[in-house]
């Protein structure tokens, strides 16, 4: 089935500049400029991803994120201003996959899109090992080599690890790792995840102020980055 | 205006005065006297009528002084007018002595209570009068509005009281001269001229001179004749008292003209930062539009010509969205220092973010990082501190090319954490280090780009770094191209 996508924005530049970037991928697209409109075509429309600016003129994009997620398991990519950065990570635990901050470059907005595609539905990938440039992670045998030698993990950061690599590209937030890995979310087990983080970047990286994989969305959680 | 004046009285004439009421009563009494022995009543009447005549002499007269002087002329009068034999001051009968010194006695004694009398319900009166004209010119004083209006009543009420010429030396503070306001004894008109600072000394000793002080400054002199310094102990307090509420309606009225520019000045400020934010709230959006259609551009044309043209949009649009995100900062930090929510964030995930978010745009450009090896955490505004690390990153960037080298370095020395990013370029003119950090500081020469000059974005740096407690610098370095390093406390 080809992909639909449904680009939910009240500015109409803004629009034509995601619609003509989607289109050179020949990916089909459908437009809406209100809340009213995108809810509208989701219950008439084959539609496979939304990109859903959050700040529409009617109704909150939270609220979109949270109806669609009663009926449906589509991809959703946010798209905000830089200063909604609490609004964002909202968004993400209300149920968004990925987000996108204005200005922001068409790479971006094809990579936010490859990566959701890759995790959701039917196509959804599940590996038992995973490899990358100077790594190789066996999820089966927890296992990681790092530039042909292999290095220890606790358990803990082998899970963390492991989170973020089934989601590799995707962009985590705190609150999901925390009730992923240990089952709960108190807001001062951020600061223990940020030790966590670091000690994996210091195992991973060659140098952990540059990360090569492990980027820090910086007020939203982690990403393992792929490319 | 409904103050009373007060005459300064010269001594002699006073004196005389009270001589002529003295010897005016005693003449009454004599004659009275004469009518009497004329009717042939007995002499204790006569003297009857001399202790009268120096009760009302003692109340007609000030000062007990006058009063014993009356008794004495009294005595004398009676024994030279009506004891044998007349005409002289020697008696026959030696009983009179005793009826002097008993009459001389009660004289005395009745005009020195008389005057004490007169003397306390005269200090009443004038204590009466006192707060009265206090009153008065308290009431009008507060009536007033604005330093002019304080300086008008006041010379006024200054003038009325002592019915003498009234001078202000105002100060002004932008010239170095005083403004020289003059009302003559008749309270009518003001005379306005200058005067220039050179000239005060000697214009001052000229008259009995009072500074007046607000908030430790000499707002203004007033000149009033050297006879009003020398009038008497009521006067003085009087004028110590008018002078102490001249000066606090003068500090009423400066401090309401502080609080009066304070409050315009927060507006304009509060205006200017809500415009500033409006502005570039709005031009995110067209510049979102407009940086992605020039990069779609720069990835789909063909022709190396329209690719370069397509490239200077794309770049010239980043740069334009980096700008209005240093705005947008700077009105939230002038706006309320409050809102910085800092809290604990690791070192190098910070620092990891900054060069990602420049590399992203400077792809080309290498950037060696140094981190210390143990997690550091710090409290901050992670935002904005990345913010001050890309505006140092993005300057490095531009005056240096490629193949040049740009250094971020953390470090920690006890309380404090150290940022230093460093390069090889052409490095800070020397004139322009001290004003590198000012807001809109243009360097004068335009090494690589005319616009970098933009002081903005270092401008920014510092308020942020400073609202965090710490402080930045900027040198150059021994081996060439510049160093921009701060410190944040730990």
């Amino acid at each position: 089935m080809e992909p639909l996508f449904l680009i939910v924005e009240d500015d109409l530049q803004i629009c034509n500049f995601i619609k003509f970037s989607l289109k050179s991928q020949e990916y089909n697209c459908m437009e809406a400029s209100t809340g009213k409109e995108a809810l509208n075509a989701l219950a008439s429309e084959p539609i496979t991803a939304i990109i859903l600016d959050l700040g529409l003129p009617d109704i909150d994009g939270l609220d979109i994120i949270k109806q669609v997620r009663t009926f449906s398991e589509i991809p959703i990519i946010v798209v905000s201003a830089r200063d909604q950065d609490a609004e964002k990570v909202e968004a993400l635990d209300a149920g968004a996959d990925d987000y996108l901050t204005k200005p922001f470059s068409i790479k971006e907005l094809l990579a936010r899109i490859r990566v959701v595609f890759r995790h959701s539905g039917t196509q959804k990938e599940v590996h038992s090992v995973y490899k990358f440039a100077d790594l190789e992670i066996d999820l089966a045998k927890h296992r990681v080599m790092v530039r042909g030698q292999e290095v220890h993990f606790t358990p803990l950061e082998f899970n963390i690890l492991a989170l973020l690599l089934k989601n590799y590209g995707k962009v985590l937030t705190h609150q999901y790792i925390l009730n992923e890995v240990w089952g709960s979310s108190l807001e001062n087990d951020v600061q223990s995840l940020r030790v966590f983080m670091a000690n994996i970047r210091r195992k991973l990286e060659k140098n952990p102020a540059q990360p090569r994989y492990i980027i820090t969305e910086v007020g939203v959680g982690y990403r393992f980055a792929d490319e | 205006m409904a103050i009373k004046q007060i005459k300064n009285t010269p001594n002699i004439k006073f004196i005389s005065r009270q001589v002529a009421i003295v010897l005016l009563f005693t003449l009454v009494a004599t004659l009275l006297s004469f009518l009497i022995e004329y009717l042939g009543f007995t002499e204790a009447n006569i003297i009857i009528v001399y202790i009268l005549s120096v009760l009302l002499a003692s109340r007609y007269t000030r000062g007990f002084v006058f009063g014993i002087l009356s008794s004495f002329v009294a005595t004398l009068s009676f024994n030279f007018f009506f004891t044998e034999p007349v005409y002289t001051f020697t008696v026959y009968d030696k009983s009179y002595i005793f009826t002097f010194i008993i009459m001389l006695l009660a004289a005395i004694f009745s005009s020195t209570l008389t005057s004490n009398l007169i003397h306390a319900k005269e200090r009443a009166n004038a204590q009466e009068k006192q707060a009265q004209t206090l009153y008065e010119i308290t009431s009008s004083l507060a009536k007033t509005r604005g330093i002019r209006d304080v300086i008008t009543v006041s010379m006024q009420c200054l003038s009325y009281l002592f019915a003498c010429e009234v001078i202000y030396l105002v100060t002004d503070v932008n010239k170095n001269k005083f403004e020289m306001i003059k009302l003559s004894s008749s309270a009518e008109d003001f005379i306005f001229d200058e005067l220039e600072q050179e000239q005060l000394n000697s214009f001052i000793t000229q008259y009995y001179s009072i500074p007046i002080q607000v908030q430790g400054n000499r707002v203004c002199i007033i000149c009033l004749p050297k006879n009003v310094e020398n009038s008497n102990q009521e006067n003085q307090y009087l004028l110590e008292s008018v002078f102490m509420q001249i000066t606090i309606a003068m500090e009423r009225e400066y401090i309401n003209k502080e609080k009066e520019t304070a409050k315009i000045e927060t507006e304009q400020e509060r205006f200017k930062s809500n415009l500033l934010r409006a502005v570039s709230h709005d031009l995110r959006t067209p510049l979102s539009v407009i940086t992605g259609a020039s990069e779609m551009l720069l990835h789909s044309l063909d022709e190396p010509e329209n690719v370069n043209v397509a490239k200077g949009i794309y770049e010239d649009s980043i740069w334009l969205t980096r700008f209005v995100e240093n705005i947008l900062s700077l009105t939230r930090i002038q706006e309320g220092r409050l809102n910085v929510v800092t809290q604990l964030e690791a070192v190098e995930e910070v620092v990891g973010e900054s060069i990602r978010q420049v590399h992203k745009h400077s792809p080309n450009h290498k950037i060696s990082v140094t981190i210390p090896d143990d997690v550091v955490f710090v409290y901050m505004d992670s935002k904005l501190i990345i913010q001050v690390l890309i505006n140092l990153l993005d300057n490095a960037v531009k005056h240096t090319g490629p193949e040049d080298g740009i250094n971020l370095s953390v470090t920690l020395d006890k309380g404090k954490i150290w940022f230093n990013v460093s390069d090889n370029g052409a490095g800070i003119e020397k004139k322009s280090l001290d004003k590198i950090f000012d807001i809109f500081y243009l360097t004068d020469n335009h090494r690589t780009d005319a616009r970098r000059g933009m002081g903005l974005g270092l401008a920014i740096c510092k308020a942020i770094v400073n609202m965090h407690g710490g402080e930045i610098y900027a040198e150059n370095n021994s081996s060439g191209g510049a160093s921009f390093y701060f410190f944040l406390n730990r």
